[in-house]
């Protein structure tokens, strides 16, 4: 192993996981895109640039995971609300679970270096 | 806002109109709607919507050309996975040789059994979209078929070319109907 595989490896779980905290920030409440881009990219290490959030966001609808309506807003143009379906539900919670025993397996082994 | 801003904002959403040109032009569109979208909420909820603000917005949004190669990347990983499995390729052929074998040197009851058991095994293992599957189904009994009656009426030496031409021929068809796709 390289060096520069430990940033391509994080390059690919983020990629893997980055969906699902999309889905994450729907769960309680419906957002419009500049709001969850801007919420994600507040967060260090989740977002290069705003803009790729819109692919990820329409393989979302198309997957049927999240659902779209139209609502004015009292400042500017009307915004595009984004909100789980059922499915969407289903799928953020199997990942929440998945994710604490990886988190857990992988903190297990690999967090023993630093906390020392 | 002022006419420059006017003119990035322009000038951006060209360069990801270009940088798009290889999806399917329904998403294109989409997606450049969504930017489009995103910059005037952005703007909208900017202190006061001029020139730097534009700027910052775009700046954020990041590269177009990193943008569309995510809207495009995530399908186009996913269609190499079937091209991986060669195991899975070389399977057709294999199945239609035994099929071929059987039918030659065992009998035509036999043959059929093996066909169809061919044909069930290549519907569920094989990882190929439903219209190329369609050919297997639609192929491989008829020629196949074709070869069993031309052994059974004496024409011996025809029978393995027809069979082999079918194998073959089912390759060569889904090998160009993949490319054409």
């Amino acid at each position: 192993m390289v060096p520069g595989d430990a940033s391509n490896l994080v390059t690919q779980m983020r990629r893997g996981a980055l969906p699902y905290c999309v889905l994450a920030l729907l769960r309680d409440e419906e957002r419009y895109g500049v709001e969850l881009v801007r919420l994600l990219a507040a967060v260090d290490g989740m977002v290069t640039s705003e803009g790729t959030l819109y692919p990820l966001l329409s393989r979302l609808r198309r997957q049927g995971l999240v659902e779209t309506t139209w609502r004015e807003s009292t400042s500017g143009p009307p915004r595009r609300y984004h909100k789980l379906t059922a499915e969407g539900g289903r799928a953020l919670d199997v990942f929440a679970a998945e994710w604490a025993r990886f988190r857990d397996g992988v903190e297990h082994f690999v967090g023993k270096e630093t906390s020392r | 806002m002022t006419t420059t801003a006017h003119e990035l904002i322009d000038a951006y959403l060209r360069r990801l109109d270009a940088a798009a040109a290889g999806l399917p032009p329904a998403r294109r569109a989409e997606l450049i709607l969504e930017i489009r979208e995103h910059i005037s909420v952005a703007l909208a909820e900017s202190p006061d919507q001029g020139e730097p603000d534009v700027r910052t917005v775009l700046a954020r949004l990041g590269d177009p050309e990193h943008i569309a190669r995510e809207a495009g990347g995530a399908d186009a990983t996913a269609a190499p996975a079937g091209e991986q499995l060669s195991a899975r390729r070389v399977l057709p052929g294999l199945a239609g040789a035994l099929v071929l074998a059987l039918l030659v040197l065992i009998g035509e009851v036999v043959g059929w059994v093996a066909l169809l058991i061919a044909v069930v095994l290549g519907w569920t293992l094989l990882r190929w979209p439903l219209r190329q599957k369609l050919l297997i189904v639609v192929i491989w009994p008829v020629g196949l078929g074709l070869a069993a009656s031309a052994y059974a009426g004496g024409g011996e030496p025809i029978a393995p070319v027809v069979a082999l031409a079918v194998v073959v021929g089912t390759f060569v068809v889904v090998h160009m109907d993949r490319k054409a796709a």
